[in-house]
């Protein structure tokens, strides 16, 4: 008995120190930030980061700040719409690429491309891609006779702008989890659909959704997470000249605003505890409702 | 803001405690500036220079004129248009002649352990030998009167002699303890002017406002 017990004390010993470095990295790069966002969210900051106490006031002045709810439908909107344009096209990509077709390599590659190019460098050329005047956008769109749009300065379509190119940099990584799921599925699944005559569709309705199903939750948690804390395409290619900007910037844009352009990091500490209010909210309504959708076995 | 001062107005009163945006003065430079876009239609509008930079309008040729700060020579330098094509002037008279200018400075920080090395390399950096290697190395024009000429040697190609030259006419950049604040709700209210979404009288207003509560937080 004793014998066991210290065998298992080396084991957890073990365990541990694997472990550690990520609890480490953890708690010193999320959990104490955490705390300390947490912290001067109730405190008032000057420049010289000398900071006094003040209670629920930044979250007062939060509720009455129409940018904030202005921020939040901006973040809400560029989620749903990115997600379920870029999960869906996602799932079509790879399932495409999973056939045996030829060159599917250099498929793959294509698709992954945006994920390995940096993002300020993807928003330079997309910024020009919609320049009103001497962008290619508008170019193609003048061969049809339609002409002016201003992508990135009319605020019925920034928004819109942004989104494209977030769906475009998110499904490369998407598909390759995706593609990844997709080789799990047995082909004797196929095969034996087959005998029965089930048709593409049927087989993938039937076969690949339930059995890629785990797979898919990952992602499209993962991908509402990232989606809510969209900043640098916004940061990089909408100016703060830009008129704009107020339907275009996300809660972490104005995080970023309050923080470090105006040198208000408590107020700026305030905003980003909604965000996280809404994530957790979000990620725990996902965890309840995967039981109706998701298939382990 | 040249425009503003060159009309007799002013962003911020001299003990920093009220904005001049209320200004009829002020109001009304920003209503002539905005009218080269919106009424003249001589300016890039704000749109389309959120799509494509002042510098990026000035250096492609797209635009003949523009205010810019000596720190942009460097750029202008290297782009092979401006160049060959462009030089540098006094800035056009309103009512009178105004430019703005601003200085850079050093500061130690009140808990260093070396206290008197510091100041003293301060002291140097404030020197006439420091402000030379500055202008000779085309860092920025130095601030030490008679040193101004190692800049402007520096940068031959252009007729840069009449930066130091508006000095005599120049205001200083307005400036408080909440600038990085306000500046932001400047470039923020005024856009939407700029824009022809809001009158320059309303945005002027609102701006007054929101600066004036500000000004007010500060510690005097």
């Amino acid at each position: 008995m004793m014998k066991i017990n210290k065998r298992k004390g080396k084991d957890y010993a073990w365990a541990y120190a694997m472990v550690g470095p990520t609890i480490l990295g953890l708690i010193i790069l999320n959990i104490y930030p955490l705390l300390k966002s947490f912290y001067l969210s109730f405190t008032k900051s000057n420049g010289f980061g000398i900071s006094k106490w003040v209670g629920l006031a930044n979250y007062e002045r939060l509720a009455a700040d129409p940018a904030v709810y202005q921020a939040t439908l901006n973040t809400m909107i560029y989620t749903v719409v990115s997600v379920a344009a870029g999960v869906f096209l996602s799932l079509v990509v790879a399932v495409l690429l999973n056939e045996k077709i030829r060159g599917k390599g250099i498929y793959r590659t294509i698709y992954f491309l945006p994920v390995v190019s940096a993002p300020a460098a993807i928003a330079m050329v997309w910024r020009w891609l919609y320049n009103a005047d001497a962008g290619l956008f508008n170019y193609v769109l003048s061969v049809f006779g339609i002409s002016g749009v201003h992508w990135l300065t009319d605020p019925k379509t920034a928004l819109m702008a942004i989104v494209i190119v977030g769906v475009w940099s998110m499904i490369g990584y998407n598909m390759v989890i995706l593609l990844a799921g997709l080789q799990e599925i047995p082909r004797t699944y196929y095969e034996a659909a087959e005998l029965d005559g089930a048709g593409p569709i049927r087989k993938f309705f039937s076969i690949t959704l339930p059995m890629i199903s785990p797979t898919l939750f990952f992602v499209v948690v993962t991908t509402i997470i990232g989606s809510l804390q969209v900043f640098d395409f916004i940061f990089m290619m909408i100016e703060p000249s830009n008129t704009a900007m107020q339907y275009t910037q996300s809660l972490v844009y104005l995080f970023y605003k309050h923080s470090f352009m105006m040198g208000d990091r408590s107020y700026g500490a305030a905003i980003v505890m909604v965000l996280l209010v809404i994530t957790l909210i979000i990620t725990a309504i996902q965890m309840k409702l995967q039981k109706k959708w998701v298939h382990y076995d | 803001m040249t425009f503003v001062y060159q009309n007799g107005g002013e962003i911020l009163n001299a003990d920093k405690t009220k904005t001049g945006y209320r200004d009829e003065a002020t109001q009304q430079a920003i209503q002539y500036a905005v009218d080269f876009s919106q009424k003249y239609k001589v300016s890039p509008t704000v749109q389309q220079l959120a799509d494509m930079s002042r510098e990026q309008y000035f250096e492609s040729g797209k635009a003949a004129m523009g205010m810019f700060g000596s720190w942009m020579l460097g750029d202008f330098r290297s782009n092979e248009y401006v160049a060959k094509n462009c030089d540098v002037a006094v800035l056009p008279k309103g009512k009178k002649q105004a430019t703005i200018y601003n200085g850079l400075s050093n500061a130690v920080s009140a808990k260093t352990k070396h206290e008197d090395a510091a100041i003293k390399f301060v002291k140097f950096l404030g020197g006439e030998e420091a402000n030379k290697i500055q202008g000779e190395k085309n860092a920025a024009i130095p601030a030490y009167k008679g040193t101004e000429n190692t800049w402007v040697e520096a940068n031959k190609q252009f007729n840069v002699k009449v930066y130091p030259e508006m000095l005599k006419y120049a205001v200083i950049f307005p400036n408080s303890e909440t600038r990085e604040k306000w500046m932001l709700m400047e470039t923020e209210v005024l856009s939407k002017a700029w824009a022809g979404e809001m009158s320059v009288k309303d945005a002027c207003n609102e701006l007054a406002d929101k600066i004036d509560a500000l000004l007010a937080t500060e510690k005097k």
